[in-house]
């Protein structure tokens, strides 16, 4: 069986942080939680995960904490493959374009219907993922086809140079 | 009537008691020092503050079903956003508290039925 994909949270509130983490888990993805962005930041030299969700205001509790689009600057500067969706109680199409803007690839307004939208979000991430592979797979057989087709070409005209081949007969 | 509905936790959790009892358990914590740090930032006049703690308030109202703050949680997160017309404040968060406790005690109730 394929290792689980990993979804990593940042969340500096513990009850919406477990809510996720046991949500996602129970779904099968592989589920690390971090008070801290700075936290998770640290881990990502050595643990890597494909996708993170990031809370956008992570100094509710601690004043001094980086912002969660502070965070998404810094991830996407050291690792642009992470795909970030941001989680945040601000219902504000400015805070989510914003969001985007630097890089996350969705906006989910944190609430009842937030934690089957982070699913349909991440099923989402991954049939996108599957589809560019499907068409790297595409464009490899093509161009394959493509050398193939001109080699046959080519040995047709070297065997009528060389007279090996006749096609008046 | 009672003010707190416990379904979205129910579905949530699909029935899960433990994880039931952990969340509510994580509410009853936060929510009292909560009411508290809200007062104390209405005092010190710290509306940015107040603003951040009802908006980490906001979404753990409505998991744990109380319908009834939905609405006052929002607006005290408004107007301490805003700082527009602050002194409607202690009495919004004076209901919050009121209600907020009582709608802990029901749920301190269910645990105990869990």
């Amino acid at each position: 069986m394929a290792n689980p994909l990993k979804v990593y949270v940042v969340e500096d509130d513990n009850m919406q942080g477990e809510m996720v983490k046991d949500h996602l888990t129970s779904k099968g993805y592989s589920v690390k939680l971090f008070s801290t962005g700075e936290s998770f930041l640290s881990a990502l030299e050595s643990d890597k995960p494909e996708i993170l969700v990031l809370d956008y205001n992570l100094n509710a509790v601690n004043k001094s904490a980086m912002e969660g689009i502070e965070i998404l600057k810094r991830v996407k500067d050291r690792a642009a493959d992470i795909e970030v969706i941001m989680y945040s109680g601000q219902d504000s199409i400015e805070v989510a374009v914003d969001t985007m803007r630097y890089g996350a690839f969705d906006y989910v307004v944190k609430g009842a219907a937030a934690f089957t939208r982070l699913e349909f979000i991440i099923g989402k991430i991954q049939k996108l993922w599957l589809s560019q592979e499907n068409e790297s797979k595409y464009r490899k057989l093509n161009n394959w086809l493509i050398a193939l087709i001109a080699g046959m070409f080519g040995a047709i005209i070297v065997g009528v140079i060389t007279g090996k081949i006749d096609l008046t007969k | 009537m009672s003010l707190i509905d416990l379904d979205f936790l129910k579905n949530f959790t699909k029935g899960d008691t433990g994880k039931m009892k952990k969340y509510i358990g994580m509410f009853l914590d936060i929510a009292p020092k909560s009411i508290a740090d809200m007062e104390r930032m209405y005092t010190e006049k710290s509306f940015d503050d107040l603003k951040v703690v009802a908006h980490s308030l906001k979404p753990q109202v409505s998991y744990m079903g109380i319908k009834s703050l939905e609405t006052t949680i929002k607006e005290i997160e408004l107007l301490a956003g805003s700082k527009t017309n602050v002194d409607s404040l202690p009495e919004k968060i004076a209901f919050f508290k009121t209600e907020c406790t009582k709608a802990c005690t029901e749920l301190a109730e269910a645990v105990a039925k869990l």
